[in-house]
C-alpha cells in the first residue's frame, strides 16, 4: 500500500472513530477517487463540523505527520 | 418544521407537562411517577436512537453506547420504583438502587472513554482555567460531601438505608469531577456540534447531583409526599433526563446532517 493510500485509510478510520461508520463509509464512497488535497480538506470539514476546527485539524496533522507528510496549517 | 426542531419542541413540552403533572392537586403519586418514568424512557429513546445512527464501530459509539446502557438502568430503576409504589411499599431502599447504582460505572465509564479519545491539549488551556478548574472541584467536592454524604446519614435509619442513602453521594462526587473534565471537552470541541451535546450532558448531570443531594437530605419528606419536595426533587431528576435526551437526540441529528450531507455531495 502506498503512502498516499495509507494516510486515506487513516483518515476514514479517524472518522469513523469521531463521526461512526456510515459517515466514514459515505465520505469513503465519496472522496475515495478525489485528489489528496480535496480529501484531506473535505475530512477537516467534515471533522471540524462535529467536533471543532482546532480539533479536527489537530487529529489530522498528527496522521500526516506520522506519515511524514506535510501539515494542514491551511487547510480548512 | 424539521425533525429535529420538532423533537426540540416536544421535550420541552414534555417536561412543561411533567410540572403540571406533578403541581396538579388532583394527580396521584402513581401518576407522577409514571411521568417521571416516562422522562426516563425518553432518555433511553434519545440514546438507542443515537446508538443506531452511530453504529457500534468506532471509539465514540463506545461512548454512546455506555451512555444508553446507563439510561437504560436509570429507567429499570425507575420502572422498580415505580412498581414498589403501586404495590404500597415503600420504594428506598429496594432492588430500584440497585440498578441506579449500577448505571453510574457505565455512565462514568462513558465519560472517560470520551475524555480520553478527546486527548486533550492541556497546554491549550491557561492556568487561570486549571486553577478554577481545581478549586470548583474541590468546592463541589466539600458540598456533596457534606450534603449528600454527611447530611444523608440519618442515625434513626438502619444502617443498610444510610449506606445506600451515603453511596448515591459518593457516586455523585466522583461523577461530577469526571463531569468538570467533560466541560473542558466543551472548550476542546468549540465550534463543533460535538461542544453542544456536551454542554447539555453536563448541565443534565448537575441536575441529577442536585436531586440526588436533595432526595438525601429530605428522604422522609419526599416519601410522605409533604409541600413541594417531591415536585421540586423529581423536577430535578425529569430536567436531567430530559436533557440527557436533548443532548443524545442532538448528537444523533447532527451525525445524520453530516452523513447526508455527504452522500449527497458532488465529487
Amino acid at each position: 500500500m502506498g503512502k498516499t493510500e495509507k494516510v486515506k485509510d487513516e483518515v476514514v478510520t479517524l472518522i469513523m472513530h469521531n463521526l461512526g461508520k456510515p459517515a466514514a463509509n459515505a465520505f469513503a464512497e465519496s472522496y475515495a477517487t478525489s485528489t489528496m488535497p480535496i480529501f484531506l480538506d473535505t475530512a477537516v470539514s467534515v471533522l471540524s463540523d462535529m467536533v471543532g476546527l482546532q480539533k479536527a485539524q489537530q487529529a489530522m496533522n498528527e496522521i500526516l505527520s506520522k506519515n511524514s507528510m506535510k501539515g494542514l496549517q491551511n487547510v480548512s | 418544521m424539521s425533525v429535529k426542531g420538532f423533537v426540540q419542541l416536544s421535550l420541552i413540552f414534555i417536561y412543561i407537562f411533567a410540572l403540571f403533572a406533578y403541581i396538579f392537586p388532583f394527580t396521584t403519586s402513581g401518576i407522577q411517577h409514571s411521568v417521571l418514568l416516562f422522562t426516563s424512557l425518553v432518555s433511553v429513546a434519545g440514546g438507542v436512537y443515537a446508538v443506531m445512527t452511530y453504529g457500534l464501530h468506532g471509539a465514540r459509539s463506545r461512548t454512546v453506547v455506555l451512555l444508553t446502557i446507563g439510561m437504560v438502568l436509570l429507567f429499570i430503576g425507575e420502572a422498580l420504583w415505580n412498581y414498589y409504589e403501586v404495590l404500597g411499599v415503600l420504594p428506598f431502599p429496594s432492588n430500584a438502587d440497585f440498578f441506579y447504582l449500577l448505571s453510574y460505572p457505565f455512565l462514568l465509564w462513558g465519560l472517560l472513554n470520551e475524555i480520553l479519545l478527546a486527548k486533550i491539549v492541556w497546554k491549550n488551556f491557561s492556568k487561570a482555567l486549571i486553577f478554577m478548574l481545581f478549586f470548583t472541584a474541590f468546592l463541589l467536592a466539600c458540598i456533596v460531601g457534606y450534603f449528600g454524604v454527611f447530611l444523608a446519614y440519618h442515625s434513626t435509619e438502619p444502617l443498610f438505608n444510610n449506606i445506600i442513602a451515603m453511596a448515591y453521594g459518593v457516586a455523585d462526587l466522583v461523577l461530577i469531577l469526571v463531569n468538570l473534565l467533560v466541560l473542558l471537552l466543551v472548550l476542546e470541541f468549540r465550534g463543533g456540534k460535538l461542544s453542544k451535546t456536551w454542554i447539555s450532558i453536563f448541565i443534565g448531570f448537575v441536575a441529577m447531583l442536585i436531586a440526588d443531594i436533595l432526595f438525601a437530605i429530605f428522604t422522609m419528606d419526599y416519601e410522605s409526599g409533604v409541600g413541594m419536595y417531591k415536585t421540586i426533587i423529581d423536577g430535578f431528576f425529569m430536567l436531567s433526563y430530559l436533557l440527557f435526551a436533548y443532548g443524545l437526540f442532538d448528537l444523533a441529528f447532527s451525525l445524520e446532517e453530516i452523513t447526508y450531507k455527504l452522500s449527497h455531495k458532488k465529487k
